[in-house]
């Protein structure tokens, strides 16, 4: 029980962090100034991040107790303004940014009682479309903020995601049940904001996106159906499920810190953190992955040709 | 509106954690109730066993609880809690700890044996009298019998091999598959074997799942085949041979040996477990290995206590003396 409590006040901080990092952002009287990650159309900005951390892993179709173990977790995160969703406006500035996030992830697990190992992992692709709440200004690099002190400091991003999950969890020691695939289809509201400051003459760019699965599809054995029958003789039993945030409440956690390499690059260092808490009970199974990985890398603006 | 959003959203996680459902803390007491309360809503055999054997898990629970106390070691709480799990006979329900394994093997302990490894060692010969394909041994006897040894479906019996198996034994008058002691393993490849005794598709049993934590949660019936396979099939006629501890994968290839024509199985009753097993485990790491998925006949019957031979013999011991297997001379004369 106290796991439990444990996860819930996390979620609750988490939550709090966020709630508060987002109406703050509304609230925030916005000077008419450039602010986001993208600048214009036809850069888009690439971003690659490699980290590790820990994950919490629960699968009552393997095992009533969760296992826990190291993760390691690649990223890869694309962004450019698009016309898509503003094309009655053309007369103004595109608000869309549209998003892709690569996520591939890996753990090693143990069990409660040491005893036994599991293996997790998938990949998740996203496509977002977020637009731009405020400001209502297109923005420049976070690099602009070397020679200008006149730079927008928060901005607000909100819109959906499709995002799909392919991945599995495998236990070493069960027979017949030793592994559970895991697939989904989703679309997810994302929320982002981010907050551009300099610290001693050096501007940083700190972003927030908290992602949240909304409705889709998703795979899951019926609650004592095996792959045998499932997959070997093909008897069909509601194993294609309608998830939505009731059955699968779950959230992404993406916070990154951007510190431009220099006056003339395009480049930035890239620090962060991604939290994932994803859980849910379909046909009577429950499952949850919390993961939290410490991330590093890079990201680079690139202009269309 | 949207604070509000975000409020509905932290209240709407807040409430909904997916964790765990069973006692977590490793003491005794919490392994027995993990235990009873896993079988409880896992186990796919409840309404069968109150029927044939009479057991009420609820019951079980009282009386067993009553011998569980937070002082017991390791080894007596074992021991309690394999006695518990005796209760419902099956011999896929086992406890796994590093120093033992909990079973019920009643199924064949208490039965006549009707098997002597010496004896079939002597009727495959030595050295090169008899050929291997994957699991089985096979050769021909002076009577232009084949005579095949399956001991077990573990690993896997390839399409490859029973071709040429079945190539090697064409001139033979009749066939003899001798499945007794196995004890099973992949289902796959016990339907491959059968799967070379038919010429038509066959239904050969019924399967179905658990759907919920209820006793009686579960999944429509859904019907079993065996196709035929493509290359080579056997068309003589069959014996085979089973005894008590024919089990598992192996019961379930005698239940669709018996649906494929010119097969007789001859011996003793096969020992059962038609539900395939899954693992889970107790808080102490202990494994739990149960009947999660059951499977029937093709007339919607269990065959979780076993199947009956067509034709019963049993092992003479006289005959053991002569070094003659019973169950092979039998099997010989039918097929003469």
């Amino acid at each position: 029980m106290s796991n439990i409590f444990k996860q819930r006040r996390l979620m609750a901080t988490w939550l709090l962090l966020s709630a508060f990092f987002c109406v703050f952002a509304q609230e925030t009287d916005a000077p008419e100034v450039k602010s986001s990650s993208v600048e214009e159309l036809g850069v888009r900005e690439h971003a690659w991040m490699l980290g590790g951390g820990f994950s919490n892993v629960l699968d009552t179709y393997l095992s009533p107790y969760i296992y826990k173990g190291g993760e390691i977790r690649l990223m890869r995160e694309t962004q450019r303004l698009t016309r898509a969703f503003w094309k009655e406006h053309k007369e103004t500035e595109p608000r869309v940014t549209f998003q892709t996030l690569l996520d591939l992830h890996g753990s090693y697990l143990e069990s409660r009682a040491g005893n036994v190992n599991g293996w997790a992992g998938g990949v998740r692709y996203g496509l977002g479309w977020l637009y731009r709440v405020m400001p209502a200004k297109n923005v420049g690099h976070v690099s602009d903020a070397w020679t200008s002190t006149d730079f927008q400091r928060f901005s607000l991003e909100l819109g959906p995601m499709l995002s799909g999950y392919v991945g599995a969890v495998y236990n070493e020691r069960n027979g017949n049940n030793p592994a559970q695939a895991k697939l989904d289809l989703m679309l997810d509201f994302s929320a982002a904001c981010s907050y551009r400051f300099r610290l001693f003459h050096h501007p940083f760019a700190l972003r927030y996106q908290l992602t949240v699965p909304f409705v889709g599809m998703a795979f899951s054995p019926n609650y004592g159906q095996s792959y045998y029958e499932a997959f070997t003789l093909g008897n069909y039993d509601r194993n294609t499920v309608f998830a939505n945030f009731v059955n699968m409440p779950s959230m992404r956690h993406l916070l990154t810190l951007d510190v431009p390499l220099s006056r003339r690059s395009r480049t930035a260092l890239r620090v962060g953190y991604v939290g994932e808490f994803m859980q849910s009970t379909f046909n009577h199974i429950n499952y949850h992955s919390y993961s939290h990985c410490l991330m590093i890398g890079f990201t680079q603006s690139f202009r269309k040709l | 509106m949207k604070h509000w959003f975000y409020v509905i959203l932290m209240l709407f996680a807040l409430s909904s954690c997916v964790g765990e459902e069973y006692p977590s803390k490793n003491t005794p007491t919490n392994n027995f109730e993990a235990l009873w309360q896993i079988m409880d809503e896992h186990y796919c055999f409840f309404d069968y066993k109150q029927q044939r054997l009479g057991v009420d898990w609820n019951e079980v629970h009282a009386r067993y609880a009553a011998k569980i106390n937070d002082k017991m070691d390791n080894l007596q709480l074992f021991e309690v809690l394999c006695q518990m799990l005796g209760e419902l006979k099956d011999g896929h329900v086992n406890l796994g700890a590093a120093f033992d394994f909990g079973r019920n093997w009643s199924y064949f302990e208490d039965y006549p044996k009707n098997y002597n490894a010496d004896l079939i060692e002597h009727y495959l010969g030595k050295g090169n009298d008899y050929q291997i394909a994957s699991a089985l041994k096979y050769r021909i006897l002076d009577d232009n019998v084949a005579y095949v040894r399956c001991e077990s479906f573990l690993d896997g019996i390839g399409d490859g091999n029973l071709s040429v198996m079945l190539d090697q034994l064409k001139s033979c008058s009749g066939m003899i598959v001798d499945v007794r002691n196995n004890g099973g393993g992949q289902l796959t490849s016990a339907h491959r074997l059968a799967a070379r005794f038919t010429n038509e598709k066959l239904l050969i049993g019924y399967v179905c799942h658990k759907t919920g934590k209820g006793h009686n949660d579960f999944s429509a019936l859904e019907p079993e085949y065996l196709e035929p396979n493509d290359g080579i099939r056997w068309q003589k006629p069959v014996v085979v041979l089973t005894n008590r501890q024919c089990f598992s994968a192996t019961n379930d290839f005698v239940k669709c040996m018996k649906l494929c024509p010119q097969v007789t199985v001859l011996g003793d009753s096969t020992g059962g477990g038609s539900g395939m097993p899954f693992t889970l485990e107790l808080p102490n790491g202990w494994s739990v290995r149960y009947s999660a998925v059951v499977s029937y006949d093709a007339q919607k019957q269990h065959t979780e206590f076993g199947i009956a031979p067509d034709v019963e013999v049993s092992l003479d011991t006289v005959d053991v003396l002569k070094q003659k297997d019973t169950l092979i001379e039998a099997a010989r004369k039918l097929l003469k």
